[in-house]
């Protein structure tokens, strides 16, 4: 039920941000009431209900998959290899 | 920036590598519980399920809202919609789920009760302009990553002076249910994957509890396939080294001290309060109701209701099941008089119940 998806601020109208959703046509609203940083056209927010909860940091995303790039490959050259 | 980067959590490769990792690590049995019917669905969707290490046992606890909607609060839904001056307003994930009488909204429905399902709380509000002869209640469910936006909701309708807007309040939060689950001694978990969105409002602290007091490690993450094995990974490594922690693995979308904005605006509509919650009864201080400056909208106020704590459903395990001490498959009531298509408890009606996941993906 907390679902909640990414979608990129097309139009920014009194509070409101109009949404792209996925790489189509199709647009969501999101009320900007909740969120605690400023957001702007072509910025990506998670949307839940019908508002905009945070900013997706692609910055931070990038940062995990190093950290977990680095991890995997850390158990490679200690020989962690396993068939399932 | 394009969203393509996401499908970076999906590598097959980077998620062998973490699954070999996790196979390594793992030498008896590690029981870890994820509290988001998100993660629920997201387990088995992925095939992940088949995958873990055979002593990786996954256990699905209190994280669906709907689940853990007490009979007694789905019977004040049904008393409501069946008033004739009432149009109920509900996300469409309650409207079949029973109460103790063996009803559901969508059955008062069918018998002629305004029940309309909304994407979203502003709906409701348009529902309300549009009918200005009836009272609109928004049935308020779901934890701390829906709490701001129903209090947010609120504030429009106060501003917009809407009258005939009500809400009804049954919001829980995640922290209480989590102590709850780890005082009962009958419970087995050795660590837990928070919820990703819950985490984005209230952020890392309230779940450091979990290790200072009872010893256990704790991973905010994400919903994809790598996402879930990097945090069972981090998980695993501080259970085996016993040094519990409590990580935000998700930063690109929780920061560590979550969504200040959204929680002032849930702190300024609503205030704790006791809860009752399916399968684990009354938990202090776990649940969310109107203040006093906002008695107006509440919906427990205008129409006097009184919650009365009604008994379980007979037969049903969904309260062993939300506690991790029983498998769905193990309920006596499992894929015989319980099926998605007739369900009787909440944990196989909602598509992120437990037992619906289970009978949906599970081939054994």
């Amino acid at each position: 039920m907390c679902l909640a998806v990414p979608a990129e601020i097309v139009e920014i109208n009194n509070g409101v941000a109009t949404c792209r959703v996925g790489e189509g046509s199709s647009t969501v609203n999101a009320s900007l009431l909740v969120l605690d940083e400023e957001a702007g056209i072509g910025d990506y927010v998670i949307i839940h209900a019908g508002f905009a909860i945070r900013k997706l940091d692609p910055l931070e995303a990038q940062e995990s998959l190093q950290i977990l790039r680095e991890l995997v490959e850390a158990a490679e050259e200690a020989g962690i290899n396993i068939d399932h | 920036m394009s969203l393509k980067l996401l499908d970076e959590f999906r590598n097959p490769e980077l998620c062998k590598g973490l699954l070999d990792k996790l196979h390594s690590l793992v030498d008896r049995e590690f029981r870890f519980m994820e509290v988001c019917g998100t993660h629920t669905v997201a387990i088995f969707q992925s095939g992940l399920r088949s995958l873990l290490p055979e002593q990786v046992v996954h256990l699905s606890g209190p994280g669906c809202p709907v689940c853990v909607t007490h009979e007694s609060e789905v019977n004040a839904f049904i008393d409501l919609a069946e008033r004739d001056d009432v149009i109920v307003a509900s996300f469409g994930d309650l409207m079949r789920v029973p109460g103790s009488r063996g009803r559901s909204l969508k059955k008062a429905q069918a018998d002629g009760a305004a029940v309309e399902v909304v994407y979203s709380p502003p709906d409701a509000l348009k529902l309300a302009a549009a009918n200005p002869g009836k009272t609109v209640v928004f049935l308020g469910v779901g934890f701390e990553t829906t709490a701001p936006t129903v209090a947010g909701t609120l504030l429009m309708a106060r501003e917009q002076g809407l009258k005939n807007f009500k809400v009804l309040s049954f919001h829980k939060l995640v922290p209480p249910a989590l102590v709850a689950l780890m005082t009962d001694p009958g419970v087995r978990i050795d660590a837990f994957l928070m919820p990703g969105h819950v985490s984005a409002i209230i952020g890392v602290e309230p779940y450091k509890v979990v290790a200072e007091r009872f010893g256990k490690s704790s991973a905010v993450t994400g919903f994809e396939p790598a996402d879930i094995l990097g945090a069972l990974v981090f998980l695993a490594e501080h259970w085996k080294s016993g040094q519990p922690a409590a990580a935000n693995l998700y930063p690109r979308v929780v920061r560590d001290e979550g969504n200040a904005k959204a929680r002032a605006v849930m702190d300024q509509v609503f205030e704790t309060t006791d809860a009752l919650w399916r399968g684990l009864g009354m938990i202090p201080r776990s649940g969310l109701e109107l203040r006093s400056e906002f008695e107006p909208f509440d919906a427990k106020k205008a129409f006097d209701l009184e919650i009365v704590e009604s008994p379980a459903l007979p037969g049903c395990r969904c309260g062993d099941v939300l506690k991790g001490k029983l498998r769905p498959d193990q309920c006596p009531l499992f894929k015989k008089a319980c099926t998605p298509a007739s369900p009787v408890g909440p944990c196989m009606v909602s598509t992120e119940g437990s037992c619906a996941a289970y009978f949906k993906y599970s081939m054994d």
